[in-house]
């Protein structure tokens, strides 16, 4: 349709055109600022490409800072929650996109009800859930919340996902003597892939993103997560702001990976959940 | 090891043949399959919901352990209501909600529309519009705090070249700057999400809706209006509800950005239950706060169900 009139299509350019800077310009300049020396940071005029680009903010990263213990800290709970999320999630989404079970219904509907519960509300009795379990400051400690909260999206997708898988293969295998158990493992979990990958990546964002929990259940840096290190740093002097950006750059990067890998995944993902949740 | 015990006792060696050999019934593997599932959640989301309305009726303080847990009754929902500062935080929520959500709402639908035009090229533009949504909010919010810096800021140097401002407007120090700054932030981190939502209920518009409108006579935009609008109604909702109960939440943002300044004209309401909670260590006050903040989300919620269920 746009592609007749060249004017339509200058038009149609500029707006794809201002969607991207809109996007992608304040990544630009952080990452721009990480990679400028403390001096030239506030020089003035302003400069925008870096006059000497330096890596020592990514030096000063890991070697005067425990980001790199904050980062370590981010990819064990963020792995380890997902695999996890994701292991009892399909579970539960093969008993829900297959199954007849009384109380169906109700399950579903609290699902919803925990998915919408605001963090903050019930943060004052996970903290002191968690403290009584003694897993304050452990990796453990944020995990089991983590995966907790991810669960309903998780299972949302993956049941839409599984919902799409032929009932004839399974009952195929049924048939042929399989068990219900050996059926979901052979059959629909390699049929799931890209279920999987897609609730995995989603499931990955939101935890590694996560901030209220892990400042609450955390107070040292045993098990501290790189968005609260990143959110409490302070300075000595002035706000170190080329330290902070490359902190930033480094710790949106995994992510940024994920998602340019499996955007298509990603989206469907997005839809799905949300509308079918 | 209690486990252990059970598979040597004769009853659970033939439970465990008859799931190894698939001799269950379909509500007792349902059970099997969701008993993981439901001790995560029954541990680690209900029981803390509960305890945060039992807790709501309390005096719970943690810098105060002499005072024990004694029974308050609805006193502290009493004191919620006279506490001007509450009421503050809570305007503060509501006109962070409304602003954030409309910003959102019509950047991410002109942002669909955009994309859904495109012929070529449209992946990569997708996935740089998905990028604001994958940044941690806490991590986007110290990122626009240095946009925003009023020395060596570029929005104040790219206003100033373009000549728009003679001096340096300190962003984060006046109230109203300030809240605008972080609605900005808001309205970046989560409009192409709203975007990416949006363009997949355009893209299930069949295009021979539009050919037939076009050759009714219609203009563009009555076409926009008659057809556009109406089918796009479930994925406007949709995006609509969940936008709407992350901004009433809001906390990461605004901590990172202002931390509640200049004063408390950025202290939204999940903000201000975080410092009662965490920095007044008065964790009975703090619960009440969060069992009304649930109360204002259900009440949108609710609201925006009827809106829906009323037009079908």
């Amino acid at each position: 349709m746009a592609g007749r009139r060249p004017l339509a299509r200058i038009v149609l350019a500029l707006l794809v055109a201002s969607v991207v800077v809109w996007s992608l310009a304040p990544y630009v300049w952080t990452i721009f600022t990480s990679l400028k020396t403390e001096r030239e940071l506030y020089q003035f005029p302003v400069t925008y490409w870096p006059k000497a680009p330096s890596l020592i903010n990514y030096v000063n990263v890991f070697t005067q800072n425990p980001f790199g213990r904050f980062l370590l800290n981010s990819v064990i709970v963020t792995l380890s929650s997902t695999a996890l999320c994701l292991f009892i999630a399909s579970l539960a989404a093969y008993a829900f996109a297959r199954l007849r079970f009384k109380g169906r219904e109700v399950l579903l509907v609290g699902l919803l009800v925990v998915a919408m519960i605001p963090l903050i509300t019930v943060i004052v009795p996970l903290y002191i859930l968690v403290r009584g379990l003694g897993l304050l400051n452990s990796y453990a400690g944020l995990i089991a919340p983590y995966v907790t909260y991810s669960l309903p999206v998780a299972i949302f997708i993956l049941t839409a996902f599984f919902r799409e898988i032929p009932h004839e293969l399974e009952e195929a295998a049924l048939i042929d003597g399989c068990t219900r158990l050996n059926a979901l493992w052979r059959i629909i979990a390699p049929l799931a892939a890209p279920g999987l990958i897609t609730a995995g990546i989603i499931v990955f964002v939101y935890t590694w993103n996560e901030f209220l929990v892990a400042l609450t259940l955390t107070s040292t840096n045993a098990a501290r997560t790189i968005t609260v290190g990143i959110a409490l740093y302070r300075g000595e002097f002035a706000f170190p702001w080329g330290v902070i950006t490359a902190a930033v750059t480094l710790a949106t990067i995994p992510i940024m990976v994920l998602i340019l890998l499996g955007q298509r995944l990603v989206i469907k993902g997005l839809t799905a959940g949300a509308i079918k949740g | 090891m209690a486990a252990r015990a059970v598979v040597r006792t004769g009853a659970g060696r033939r439970a465990i043949r008859r799931i190894l050999g698939g001799q269950l019934t379909e509500g007792e593997l349902a059970a099997l399959l969701l008993l993981p599932c439901f001790l995560f959640l029954a541990t680690f989301a209900v029981y803390p919901i509960f305890n945060a309305l039992w807790t709501s009726l309390h005096t719970l303080r943690l810098d105060q352990p002499h005072v024990g847990f004694p029974f308050v009754g609805l006193r502290n929902f009493g004191r919620a209501f006279g506490d001007a500062n509450a009421w503050h935080s809570i305007g503060v929520t509501l006109r962070y909600t409304v602003v954030t959500v409309a910003a959102q709402f019509t950047l991410g639908l002109a942002i669909a529309l955009v994309i859904n035009k495109m012929v070529r090229g449209r992946g990569l533009v997708r996935a740089a519009a998905l990028l604001p949504w994958t940044m941690a909010p806490v991590l986007a919010g110290q990122m626009w705090r240095w946009l925003f810096n009023d020395q060596a800021g570029v929005i104040n140097d790219l206003m100033h070249r373009a000549g728009l401002t003679s001096q340096q407007i300190i962003w984060l120090g006046s109230p109203a700057l300030a809240f605008f700054a972080v609605t900005v932030a808001a309205t970046w981190g989560a409009a192409s999400y709203m975007a990416l939502i949006l363009l997949a209920g355009l893209q299930g518009i069949p295009e021979e809706l539009y050919e037939s409108a076009s050759l009714d006579g219609a203009s563009p935009f009555r076409a926009f209006t008659a057809v556009t609008l109406p089918l796009l109604r479930n994925a406007i909702m949709v995006s609509l509800v969940l936008r709407t109960l992350g901004a009433l939440q809001a906390l990461d943002l605004p901590f990172a950005m202002t931390a509640g300044g200049p004063g408390n004209a950025t202290e939204t309401f999940a903000l201000f239950i975080y410092k009662n909670t965490f920095e007044f260590l008065d964790f009975g006050y703090g619960a009440t706060l969060s069992v009304m903040l649930v109360v204002i989300a259900l009440a949108f919620a609710g609201t925006y169900y009827k809106v829906l269920a009323s037009r079908d």
